[in-house]
């Protein structure tokens, strides 16, 4: 596995379980009385033990699926909850095991969109990428969600298949009404891809409608300099950094200094950025952003 | 959105329609409300544009027609599609303004087309406008408890409606069906939704029966969310987590129950990017799981809750967000100002400030500009509104926490931003401010209150900052215009100010730094004043004495005691030039720069106030019993000193004077007058006066009172409780002596008040009319 794929599997890998709470709730109340007043009902048992899952009750949960299952063992919603709870319990291999009863038989639109994203994340997070990327354009079929057209697009991006990645974010697009996330993917897509009037067009777009325009601007910086304009790029980044030089006055906080790092390390300020994003990172050691800059830093190394 | 609901659209606007009769036929018709199954309600007000939706028992056509007045509804809007369900922009709308509307279906007005049905448009984004908003969060049971928590709101904020409905989920128990959705949220707040935007995030119980990945389900197809940044913010792509832009607030909605909630996946990328995009003063962000809550559930162990703040808040926080809210525990928790708490188990690690975070109490959670993060921010659960409540031991970083059944009402002024916990039986058991920088917290009176014209009602605020020096001001109309209560009174925090004799519900209070007047802060909504009981002392056209020789009298002519029994005297209006006069006093030539006039007038009760009506050519100044009330044109006092400026012919000024001091007693008062002439070769010189008293109201039976529009009765509420204000109801004269008993009537401010026109007096010149002649 390449490591942009082992990044994006544990990216989207299933997110480990939580601790088991002992406590029930009003609304797990009110099922224990409903089943305890029907207690073969294969309804009442599958919500019960979707309940008792989000509570990290797998052992209850569990119990309530096989209830369910005698009762109902025709239905496939089972087996596409018992597939959450073995991803939940930390079990892909259940999990998956589990998606394909669920998705050989009748389910709702919806429920088959889930089936499929859920397999797609079980398989990049055992390096298939292939078989995740169908996955999840079945579920898209499905259902079309952001979140469906930005992993199957990443894995796209990972395995450098541009093209594709385009053609996928743009169908996103069309059928979401304007994502930005995918916007914003298919923007750097197409910069990469060397599709750069289409690049400046979407970005443009994008700087028209965003009060605060200067992460844009880095992007289409990027974009005048592949197009081998460096002095566009240079001026676009200097109107990035007079926009977020006013906004941190105004109103700063660290996403927004962030912004500026990344602005004066294209502007070939390195040592600048890597003072900016290592006191970011000091005061927020979970920020996401702030861990990528640095690292995107550390990588490129050098500079002023 | 592919194939998700059975309902129709009409967006874009409508020209104009002159279809005035048969609007004004519709506004005088009865509301058919048979055949509407929901609504009408509103959605994505923005500053200029709404969508209101309803939805009829069967298939019909759809219309909204729309104007500033309800009996000028001329606007209008065609749903173009035949359904049930009818979902209609009105755009090209003016911020901040209030529109009414009628809703027709099938050519008959099914809604509206009265007083009722309004929407006001959002200030401009980024405005610093007052935004008042309700809280609320698993309401959806359809019970008592639910019409309570929901009464309860409606009483305290009386008038001052909030715009718009934060739901943190759970809206419609059990299963979010549409009957439920019904008769569990669209019956219950029908009255409250006609006005008031709502914009919901998604409980585990719709999610039950909606589906966040296909937008579908009942949730979906009721509510009308921005996907597409149509609001403000960026466009998520998705009705289920959306931003909105709402005057200087940037709200954030996120989904925590069905979206995928790794900080990689969609939603917490597209937040990222918002927060990345928007500049405004304040971040309020809110979803069902709140990251902190030991109530009926338990954030330290629910998967939910944990990644949303494993994941959202680290994010959130470095975008400088300011105000956490959810729902899901059926309880009410508040923090502490917080940074940083996303291990597992919270622990009170996050404390920013232990303080309790109340203007009146260890003061204001303050925000200092600047920095790159941890300024904090405040975490609040409001999943109390209506479902069964319980907690677990408290919360590590929760300052206040209550199982009891209520909801919130947060206001946001420029800097300030305030959170008061309503509970269901009318009392509000907490209540939060966070300033950002420098800045003044008004907590009393603060909206709701009944004052009574003469009873001294506290003004209570806090600051953050060097400010050394307040001034205070007070509003009878909502505040488009300001009086002064006190030009510059030390800082202490507490003011007691005699309420002047006005009669209004719109009334506020502004308190401002003296050394910056940008930094003040106002009532967050408008208190009662009830008029007392109104005596004519002397009216226009009274007899008065008068000397016009010439001579200067020094002071003594106007102080209790002056002998004038040898003066001439006749009836008003007195002077000369104009040929309307009924008493003609000395013309000379050239003119005297001063003529005196006085008489008495008897007190036999408790006087509290007083308007003066003032009838002035040029410039005049009046005396109650040696002490100068009020004052026009004559900024010079000196006998032999001109009118400072030419007035209009008989133009009128109008006092509203607060007495403080009163210079009233018990029995004989002396009234003097000095009016000026702007020059020596003017034409005319006209006086005339009225004098009404204003005594107190009767003490009324009982407490309370009713607020105008019959819609809720105020309770004294306000953030921190009632101010003191004396007697509340309808008054009515006696006519008997008053009770005070000491010979004078007065109630004496503390802290020196000055004396001259700035006693409590304010001024309204009412110019009329006659061409001024000027002598050759």
């Amino acid at each position: 596995m390449t490591r942009a794929l082992l990044t994006l599997a544990l990216a989207f890998s299933v997110i480990a379980p939580a601790a088991a709470h002992p406590r029930l709730a009003d609304q797990e109340d009110a099922l224990d009385r409903a089943i305890t007043a029907a207690p073969g009902d294969p309804e009442l048992r599958l919500r019960r033990a979707r309940i008792r899952r989000e509570r990290g009750d797998h052992r209850g949960a569990a119990a309530d699926l096989e209830a369910a299952r005698r009762a109902a063992p025709e239905d496939r919603r089972m087996d596409l909850e018992r597939a959450r709870l073995r991803a939940d319990a930390g079990d892909p291999a259940g999990a998956e095991e589990a998606l394909a009863p669920a998705l050989a038989g009748p389910l709702s639109a919806g429920e088959r969109g889930e089936a499929h994203e859920l397999r797609a994340r079980l398989r990049l997070g055992r390096g298939d990428p292939e078989g995740a990327r169908a996955d999840l354009t079945a579920a898209i079929e499905a259902r079309p969600t952001p979140e469906r057209y930005l992993l199957r697009g990443r894995i796209d991006e990972a395995a450098g298949e541009l093209d594709a990645a385009a053609r996928g974010y743009r169908e996103g697009l069309d059928h979401l009404g304007g994502a930005v996330v995918l916007e914003l993917a298919l923007i750097r897509v197409e910069r990469e891809r060397g599709h750069l009037a289409l690049a400046i067009a979407r970005i443009d777009a994008l700087i028209r409608r965003a009060p605060v325009a200067a992460d844009l601007r880095l992007e289409r910086a990027a974009i005048l300099a592949a197009a081998g304009d460096r002095e566009g790029a240079e001026a676009e980044l200097g109107r990035a950094l007079q926009e977020i030089d006013g906004v941190l006055e105004r109103r700063p906080s660290a996403l927004h200094a962030l912004t500026r790092a990344r602005i004066l390390a294209a502007l070939g300020r390195r040592a600048e950025a890597r003072t900016i994003a290592a006191a970011i990172e000091r005061e927020h050691p979970k920020l996401p952003q702030a861990a990528a800059l640095i690292a995107e830093l550390a990588v490129d190394g050098g500079g002023r | 959105m592919s194939g998700r609901r059975a309902r129709s659209r009409a967006r874009g606007r409508v020209a104009p329609g002159a279809i005035l009769a048969a609007i004004l036929a519709l506004a005088c018709a009865e509301e058919v409300s048979a055949g509407l199954d929901r609504g009408p309600y509103l959605h994505q007000t923005t500053a200029t544009s709404t969508i209101v939706v309803w939805r009829t028992a069967d298939d019909s056509t759809g219309e909204v027609r729309f104007g500033t007045a309800p009996e000028l509804l001329d606007g209008s809007v065609v749903s173009g599609v035949v359904g049930r369900q009818h979902e209609v922009k009105l755009s090209g709308l003016q911020p901040a303004t209030r529109y009414y509307y009628a809703v027709i279906s099938d050519g008959a007005m099914v809604a509206g087309g009265d007083a009722k049905h309004y929407v006001d448009t959002a200030p401009p984004t980024g405005e610093r406008a007052k935004i008042r908003a309700w809280v609320l969060g698993d309401s959806g049971t359809g019970n008592q408890n639910q019409a309570n928590v929901r009464d309860a709101m409606l009483t305290h904020v009386g008038r001052d409606r909030p715009s718009l409905l934060l739901h943190m989920g759970d809206m419609a128990y059990s299963n979010g069906t549409n009957a439920e959705f019904t008769d569990k949220f669209f019956a219950p707040y029908r009255e409250i939704l006609r006005n008031t935007t709502v914009w919901p995030a998604l409980g585990n119980h719709e999610g039950s029966s909606a589906d966040s990945a296909t937008q579908t389900g009942p949730y979906y197809t009721a509510y009308v969310l921005p996907s597409a940044g149509e609001a403000g913010g960026l466009a998520s792509g998705t009705e289920a987590y959306y931003s909105f832009d709402y005057g200087n607030v940037h709200f954030i909605v996120l989904d925590s129950h069905e979206s995928p909630r790794e900080p990689d996946g969609a939603m917490l990328q597209w937040m990222a990017i918002d927060l990345a995009t928007t500049s405004a003063e304040w971040v309020i962000a809110y979803w069902h799981h709140p990251p902190y809550t030991k109530g009926t559930h338990d954030s330290d162990t629910e998967t939910q809750h944990i990644e949303m703040r494993e994941n959202a808040l680290p994010i959130l926080e470095a975008g400088g967000v300011d105000l956490v809210l959810g729902g899901h525990s059926h309880i009410y928790e508040r923090s502490y100002l917080v940074d940083g708490g996303y291990e597992t188990p919270t622990t009170d690690a996050g404390i920013l400030s232990m303080i309790d975070g109340r203007a009146d109490g260890d003061g204001p959670y303050v925000k200092p500009p600047g920095g790159l993060g941890h300024l904090g921010a405040l975490y609040v659960v409001a999943g109390h509104g209506g479902a069964t409540v319980g907690s677990l031991p408290q919360h590590p970083l929760m300052y206040f926490a209550e199982a009891q059944h209520g909801s919130c009402i947060l206001d946001v002024h420029q800097n300030r931003l305030t959170l008061i916990n309503i509970r269901d039986d009318g009392e509000v058991s907490d209540h939060v401010t966070l300033i950002k920088g420098q800045g003044i917290e008004i907590f009393a009176p603060n909206g709701g209150e009944a004052l009574t014209v003469g009873g001294v009602a506290e003004i209570g605020w806090a600051t953050v900052g060097p400010i050394a020096e307040v001034g205070l001001d007070y509003s009878i109309d909502d505040g488009l215009t300001w009086m002064p209560i006190a030009d510059a009174v030390p800082n202490t925090g507490v003011y007691p100010w005699l309420v002047p004799p006005v009669d209004t519900a719109k009334g506020l209070v502004r308190v401002k730094a003296v050394s910056d007047p940008t930094i003040y802060d106002e009532s967050n909504a408008s208190f009662v004043v009830e008029g007392g009981v109104e005596i004519g002392a002397i009216d226009f056209g009274a007899e008065w004495s008068y000397h016009d020789q010439g001579v200067d009298l020094g002071d003594a002519w106007r102080m209790p005691g002056y002998d004038f029994k040898e003066w001439p005297s006749g009836p008003a209006q007195l002077g000369y030039g104009e040929g309307d006069e009924a008493t003609a006093i000395l013309d000379a030539d050239p003119n005297y720069p001063s003529a005196y006039f006085l008489r008495t007038f008897d007190v036999d009760q408790e006087i509290v106030g007083a308007t003066l009506e003032v009838l002035h050519d040029d410039g005049a100044a009046v005396w109650l019993n040696g002490q100068l009330v009020a004052s026009v044109n004559a900024d010079d006092l000196a006998y032999d000193a001109w009118a400072s400026a030419q007035s209009d012919d008989n133009a009128v000024a109008v006092f509203d004077l607060a007495l403080a001091p009163n210079p009233l007693v018990m029995g004989t008062n002396v009234i003097g007058v000095m009016v000026k002439q702007v020059s020596g070769d003017s034409s005319d010189l006209s006086f005339d006066l009225k004098l009404t008293l204003i005594a107190p109201a009767v003490e009324p039976e009982t407490t309370g009172g009713e607020t105008e529009g019959g819609e809720g009765t105020t309770a004294g509420g306000g953030s921190s409780g009632t101010a003191s204000g004396g007697s509340t109801g309808a008054s009515s004269a006696t006519g008997t002596a008053g009770d005070d008993g000491g010979g004078c009537a007065c109630r004496s401010r503390e802290g020196g008040e000055r004396l001259g026109l700035g006693i409590g007096a304010s001024l309204l010149v009412l110019l009329r009319r006659r061409r001024r002649r000027v002598r050759a």
